[in-house]
């Protein structure tokens, strides 16, 4: 009898506990952040930006709605708050919803150009810590104003966001144009003794360098990464641009990378996987030569210090395929094909100097060189008394690349165009 | 007179018997569980980038010492610790070393209690009142209580290939964050500082003494001494794997600041859209497994408790000391005076307790001649 008494009321005040749990929270009762952003404020310190879901069915592009004063965006609306710090700012945000907001689905923390170049780190700490945020939620450092960018932050095709946005973020495997930069990495960057962080480049693309009309190009202006994000010229698509590589030097956003540049650093850093390349044909120099460039090994860093200064060397193993000639002339031909790879090979290494020696003025090892300098010291003592991050400006930095052509695509032979007047 | 108080101790508590795999099973989920919360964080702070190979010096240094204990077991064949104390030592003087054994055992559940509360407070439940968290916790831990000592023993042989699984694969998938140069420098804050603390985390692993407290309920001497080894092996192990995860994952200056480094390292786990956000099946392993460490810690204070006044129903005592234990993990007013309190007394001296009581009765059996009876297999 004592036993059947004290288990029914085991189970009754487990039961009654459970049901009433203090954290349990009905799906409808909370609304989704995808987005967060930060700007300095006017009214205040932050002004804090947050993009989210209305939970209303259907597409986006046929519902039209706006929020709180926030961005227009159908079912992705943005609200945007001047507050003294990110909580407060949450809590002014919620008083004017009926839903409470949650973070446990951000994908983007977005923080405009003037407060990344103002630092960081005071705006950061209070995210890292909130429970709700997970680390391999995206950084990106907006071009202009990081509500715009979340204003424009919708979907182009398909209609959920959330999708979207994380298949954007997964550009880099196929292009190398920006690099893949979580909070987690970021935060440590921020603090490291190894290295100096980075974080994506983001912008809103107006077309403003898109020129409908004007002198028509006849030959081979430029590389087609030398962009920051917003620069693209073109028009359509997703106003939203990821494209370069913010510097920062601690908390403090020191510089921009390009989009080509970005896929250099990726190439030191062993990060970069594929992309397409163009370079100038070295015979007929108006016509371009496409690669679908790939890293064959992983890129071996060697570091030495001699009398406290670092010496460092790397080693970039690179392969890939020939995707057109527009000269026609036989570069798949042995004897040829050496002249394409040498060319590809002096464009990445002069290209990778410069780029080295631009980090180097802005005192930013973003190569992460340090991760393999830290080898040579024995204790963390003696580790952060040399400062890596202050010994980089004065490193002598040798990058050896080697470029293979594996294969030529569909066409084995380029053979010439042969019109009336003979073959050309 | 020896003889009187030799035979007084026996039959006051049935525990049951069970076997060697259920043991190392019940004394290796009670050392790992520690690492689930606030200690990998602590030993950063205090050794940087060598707390994988710092937690292998401490299960050497915890073999060491548990052999003190197996040779006193040894000598007394089929008695518990806390007899032989009082057959070595004196009722006096055993009384005092059962004591101090009492008391960590009190102070630790209470601790990973705390530390389980603060960290699902932090990271799950943060609405909830911390009472509430134990409350419930508690409830748990009453009943296995009360069902005894061999049903938590079967019941950590049936989770822990569960829990192994779990851990080991949550380690694995982790690996996608992992990066060699995290472990360098490789001396971190300096070998000294290394050994140093290594031999006194030693601490961690000085849970092989409940092998002691429940000698009776094993199968015999030789038994104790393969479940104790095994059981400091195996807890090693897990323990530097799981500290050598954490390393590999957060630097240093970062290591030392998270909450809960093993959690944080499976919210990173992400594999696309379908393979991420696998921090629920850690709170799974951690859940189960504190249950396990602090239903038996708190098992082995109410046992020592009732031998030492030689009561002979352990069942009354369970709530009672639930109670107590509920009470003293309320007290520290938060996290960080948790840290420097009651974890950083237990890694730090807990060693003395566990060990040098062992070692003062060795010595003194082998002073005064005092010997058990032959042990009949």
């Amino acid at each position: 009898m004592r036993k059947t008494i004290s288990i029914t009321l085991i189970i009754v005040i487990l039961v009654t506990m459970f049901t009433g749990c203090y954290d349990s929270t009905e799906i409808d009762e909370i609304t989704y952040v995808l987005a967060v952003g930060l700007d300095k404020g006017v009214k205040d310190k932050l002004r804090l930006t947050v993009e989210f879901h209305t939970m209303k069915g259907g597409s986006s592009s046929s519902m039209s709605s706006s929020s709180g004063g926030g961005g227009m965006g159908g079912n992705y609306p943005t609200i945007t708050v001047d507050a003294p710090s990110f909580y407060t700012g949450i809590n002014m945000i919620n008083s004017s919803l009926p839903r409470r907001l949650n973070f446990m689905h951000a994908k983007y923390l977005v923080i405009s150009e003037e407060m990344a170049k103002a630092g960081v780190s005071t705006y950061i700490a209070p995210i890292i810590r909130y429970r709700e945020i997970r680390r391999s939620m995206h950084v990106i450092v907006a071009k202009g104003s990081a509500c715009k960018f979340l204003e424009e932050n919708q979907s182009f095709i398909g209609s959920t966001l959330s999708k979207t946005m994380e298949l954007q973020v997964k550009g880099p495997t196929d292009t190398g144009y920006f690099p893949h930069t979580t909070l987690n990495t970021f935060y440590d960057g921020i603090k490291s003794t190894y290295r100096q962080p980075i974080a994506i480049l983001g912008g809103v693309n107006s077309s403003n360098n898109y020129q409908e009309d004007g002198e028509k190009a006849s030959a081979f202006q430029s590389p087609e990464g030398q962009y920051y994000a917003g620069e693209m010229p073109r028009k359509g698509g997703s106003k939203v641009e990821l494209y370069g590589t913010a510097v920062f030097d601690g908390d403090k956003m020191v510089g921009e990378l390009t989009g080509d540049e970005t896929r250099l650093l990726l190439m030191l850093m062993g990060d970069f996987e594929r992309g397409f390349f163009t370079i100038k044909d070295p015979k007929v120099p108006q016509d371009v030569v496409p690669l679908n460039v790939r890293t064959s090994r992983k890129t071996k860093i060697h570091v030495d210090i001699k009398n406290g200064k670092p010496y460092i060397n790397a080693e970039i193993e690179l392969e890939g395929d020939i995707l057109a000639i527009q000269s026609m002339i036989n570069y798949e031909d042995i004897s040829l094909k050496p002249l394409l790879e040498k060319a590809f090979e002096q464009q990445v290494k002069s290209e990778m100097d410069a780029l080295i020696d631009k980090c180097k003025k802005e005192k930013s090892d973003v190569f992460r060189f340090g991760t393999v300098a830290s080898r040579k010291f024995l204790t963390i003592q003696d580790w952060e008394q040399y400062n890596w991050n202050k010994q980089f400006e004065n490193a002598e930095v040798t990058v050896n690349v080697t470029f293979t052509i594996r294969r030529t695509g569909t066409l084995m032979k380029s053979s010439p165009v042969i019109g009336s007047e003979g073959s050309k | 007179m020896d003889k009187k108080r030799q035979g007084r101790g026996k039959e006051l508590i049935k525990e049951g018997k069970f076997g060697s795999q259920e043991a190392i099973s019940l004394i290796t989920i009670t050392i790992v569980t520690r690492v689930f919360f606030i200690s990998p964080s602590i030993l950063v702070r205090y050794v940087g980038t060598t707390t994988w190979y710092m937690t292998l010096i401490s299960a050497a240094t915890a073999a060491v010492g548990f052999s003190f204990v197996y040779l006193l077991l040894k000598r007394f064949p089929g008695k518990n610790i806390i007899e032989i104390f009082e057959i070595t030592l004196g009722r006096f003087l055993g009384f005092i070393f059962s004591g101090l054994l009492l008391a960590l055992f009190l102070l630790s559940p209470a601790t990973i209690l705390r530390e389980f509360t603060e960290v699902t407070k932090v990271y799950v439940f943060p609405l909830s009142p911390p009472s509430y968290i134990m409350g419930l916790f508690i409830i748990g831990v009453i009943l296995l209580g009360i069902l005894g000592l061999e049903t938590q023993a079967r019941f950590s042989r049936l989770v822990a290939p569960i829990l192994l699984v779990a851990f080991v694969a949550g380690l694995i998938l982790a690996s996608q964050n992992y990066e060699l140069h995290r472990l360098t420098p490789i001396l971190g804050y300096g070998i000294k500082r290394t050994i140093h603390h290594g031999l006194t985390g030693s601490s961690g692993y000085g849970y092989a003494v409940i092998l002691a407290v429940i000698a009776s309920s094993l199968q015999g001497t030789k038994h104790i001494k393969k479940i104790g080894y095994i059981s400091i092996v195996a807890s090693g192990i897990l323990v530097s794997a799981a500290l050598l995860a954490f390393t590999l994952t957060f630097p240093y200056y970062i290591a030392e600041e998270v909450t809960s480094p093993l959690y944080q390292i499976t919210t990173l786990i992400d594999y696309g859209r379908f393979i991420q956000r696998l921090d629920p099946l850690f709170i799974f392993v951690w859940n189960l497994s504190t249950l396990i460490a602090v239903s038996l810690e708190l098992y082995i204070a109410a046992s020592i408790y009732c031998r030492m006044f030689r009561i002979q129903n352990i069942k009354p005592v369970i709530i009672p000391f639930s109670i107590i234990m509920f009470t003293i993990a309320l007290i520290p007013k938060d996290l960080e005076t948790l840290m420097s309190g009651y974890v950083n007394l237990i890694m730090e001296y807990g060693w003395t307790v566990f060990y040098i009581p062992p070692i003062i009765a060795l010595i003194a059996a082998k002073l005064r001649g005092k010997k058990g009876e032959v042990e009949h297999a």
